[in-house]
């Protein structure tokens, strides 16, 4: 039998902190984004001490001396590279592999009966564990919208222990179904979740139930394939994602290999550039992005498989595509190799927040708002007359944007000076 | 079985059929990829982490200060073998020995010996440790 799994990280950025550092394990701990230092990732023992996600750090300063929580400014070079990992060993327990954020993967898993699909759910967890030090939860179930469930239980009831497989389950799905508020189901978003809870519909057992036609006059054809998904009916292929709130990705898969650095650079550009309309239509600004570049597993000439990402900063935060293509050339000069053939790449951009309360950017804002108008404006022409009518261009990359890097642990996966060193 | 999928080495391509194009080069059968130093060190790089020593307690093992350790967090563990383990919240770099029944880390120079139970996780085996001459 043939099922999806959602295979999601456990608090990434904090356990990517504790894989290097010990003094971290069952301690408190908290990820905070570089450009406002509000909390971006939360270890199971600061969510007890109800430190919530998104609060800027000064509000909790007490908490923080209190418990003696250790603070951490985001690490984008470690944690992409920890992603990165654990992208191409998903890769390898499984052919097909949807990278869905920084910390999540949908994954196919074909597997005999269910308790053999159980059995890799719980051997791709031992083995993320064991390679990288990260802990995952995983939700194996027959649709992506089911897979999202199952994972959240996974994480959030420890009798699961990680793994929870919703297939033919009925009685399983729906228990878990009535446990899961509306606002939380996949796809349906504040305003769809607003307006079904007028209608008294609570939880995602609830919606699962609702009339097809009724669906569809209220959410149109996205909310009918939500309905549908919670159903156990696949509407949702790998790489065809609803809109997600952490992160926003743009990927493919090349038809034909490519091999330029030029070619490369076009392809990110039109990523960023969809990436960056899907952002703005989100009324998001991104803080990080992150490119990522892969050879084919089968190549046959060349033998190598290179797979290999960069995550940087977006220092101040933007939703200007130009300003995102320039980082993402920056990182494509840092990953590219000359004389490979590369069957995927990608954009994801990462640390999103509102962008109508960014800080105040110090310097070049008026280029920003001119910036900010002309996208607004790209935005509605292509949304007229279709699609990449108007395209930004490339840029030149003159110099790079510093942050304030605070209290950010060493980037030791990345950069031979920051090593990680142990005493003997 | 999903274990040995992905433990299995990655360059498969040797095996895979396909239909040559372009001229065939006489050279093509002796073709080969110029050695590359991270295949040798690091076969496994997903889950090989490079860490720096600090201190010489190691040194009858032939681990100085200042060497570049390749660990493998993916390696299996055998008696005899150094490992980097985590113990009270602190990493040690130890070697993994077997007494009378009961498994230690143990180091020369003086420090006690620790045996491995629950409270103590071992992070890795170290595979080589670089030191410059």
């Amino acid at each position: 039998m043939n099922a999806i799994a959602l295979i999601d990280a456990n608090n990434f950025y904090c356990s990517c902190e504790r894989v290097f550092n010990p003094k971290l394990w069952n301690r408190p701990v908290v990820v905070l984004s570089n450009n406002d230092g509000c909390v971006v990732s939360r270890s199971n023992e600061a969510k007890a001490l109800g430190i919530r996600m998104a609060v800027p750090a000064f509000q909790i300063e007490e908490i923080i001396a209190r418990h003696g929580v250790h603070v951490f400014s985001s690490n984008y070079e470690l944690y992409g590279d920890l992603s990165n990992r654990m992208m191409d060993l998903l890769e390898e327990a499984s052919g097909e592999v949807e990278r869905y954020s920084i910390d999540e993967a949908f994954v196919r898993l074909e597997a005999r009966d269910y308790s053999q699909l159980e059995a890799i759910g719980r051997e791709i967890r031992r083995q993320v564990r064991r390679q990288l030090g990260i802990p995952v939860s995983v939700g194996i179930a027959e649709t992506k919208t089911l897979a999202k469930v199952a994972a959240h239980h996974a994480k959030t009831l420890p009798e699961l222990d990680g793994v929870f497989n919703l297939t033919e389950t009925p009685y399983l799905r729906d228990a878990a179904l009535r446990r899961t508020p509306i606002g939380e189901v996949w796809g349906i978003g504040p305003r769809g979740s607003a307006l079904l809870e007028k209608h008294k519909l609570r939880t995602a057992f609830d919606l699962a139930g609702v009339d097809d036609g009724w669906i569809r006059a209220k959410l149109h054809v996205t909310g009918l394939r939500v309905v549908h998904e919670l159903r156990g009916i696949s509407c949702l292929a790998l790489d065809d994602a609803p809109s997600p709130k952490k992160c926003i990705a743009s990927t493919r898969s090349f038809g034909e290999m490519v091999e330029t650095k030029e070619d490369l650079r076009a392809a990110l550009g039109l990523f960023v550039t969809r990436a960056g309309e899907k952002l703005r239509k989100e009324g998001m600004a991104a803080g990080a992005i992150t490119v990522f570049l892969r050879t084919n597993r089968f190549s046959r000439r060349g033998g190598e498989l290179y797979s290999a990402s960069t995550t940087l900063s977006v220092a101040p935060m933007s939703n200007v595509t130009t300003e995102l293509q320039k980082l993402a050339f920056q990182a494509l000069d840092e990953i590219f190799v000359e004389g490979l053939q590369y069957k995927k790449a990608g954009v994801y951009l990462s640390d999103l927040r509102p962008a109508e309360n960014l800080s105040q950017r110090l310097w070049d804002n008026d280029q920003h708002e001119r910036l900010r108008a002309l996208m607004e404006r790209i935005d509605q022409v292509n949304h007229r007359f279709g699609r990449e009518t108007v395209q930004c261009g490339a840029f030149k990359s003159d110099g790079k944007w510093r942050m304030k890097l605070t209290n950010r642990s060493p980037r030791c996966t990345t950069r031979w000076d920051e090593l990680l060193q142990v005493k003997a | 079985m999903i274990q040995e999928m992905m433990l299995q080495p990655t360059i498969r391509d040797a095996a895979l059929p396909g239909g040559a194009t372009g001229f065939p080069s006489p050279a093509e059968d002796y073709l080969h990829r110029a050695l590359n130093l991270n295949d040798h060190l690091a076969p496994r790089p997903l889950s090989t982490f490079f860490i720096e020593v600090k201190g010489d307690a190691m040194a009858a093992e032939k681990i100085f200060d200042g060497d570049i350790l390749v660990v493998d967090r993916a390696a299996d563990i055998q008696p005899g073998q150094i490992v980097l383990a985590v113990y009270a919240g602190e990493f040690l770099l130890r070697k993994f020995v077997r007494l009378e029944g009961r498994y230690w880390l143990i180091a020369d120079a003086g420090r006690d010996p620790v045996e491995v139970t629950e409270a103590c996780e071992i992070w890795g085996r170290v595979m080589w440790s670089l030191t410059r001459l």
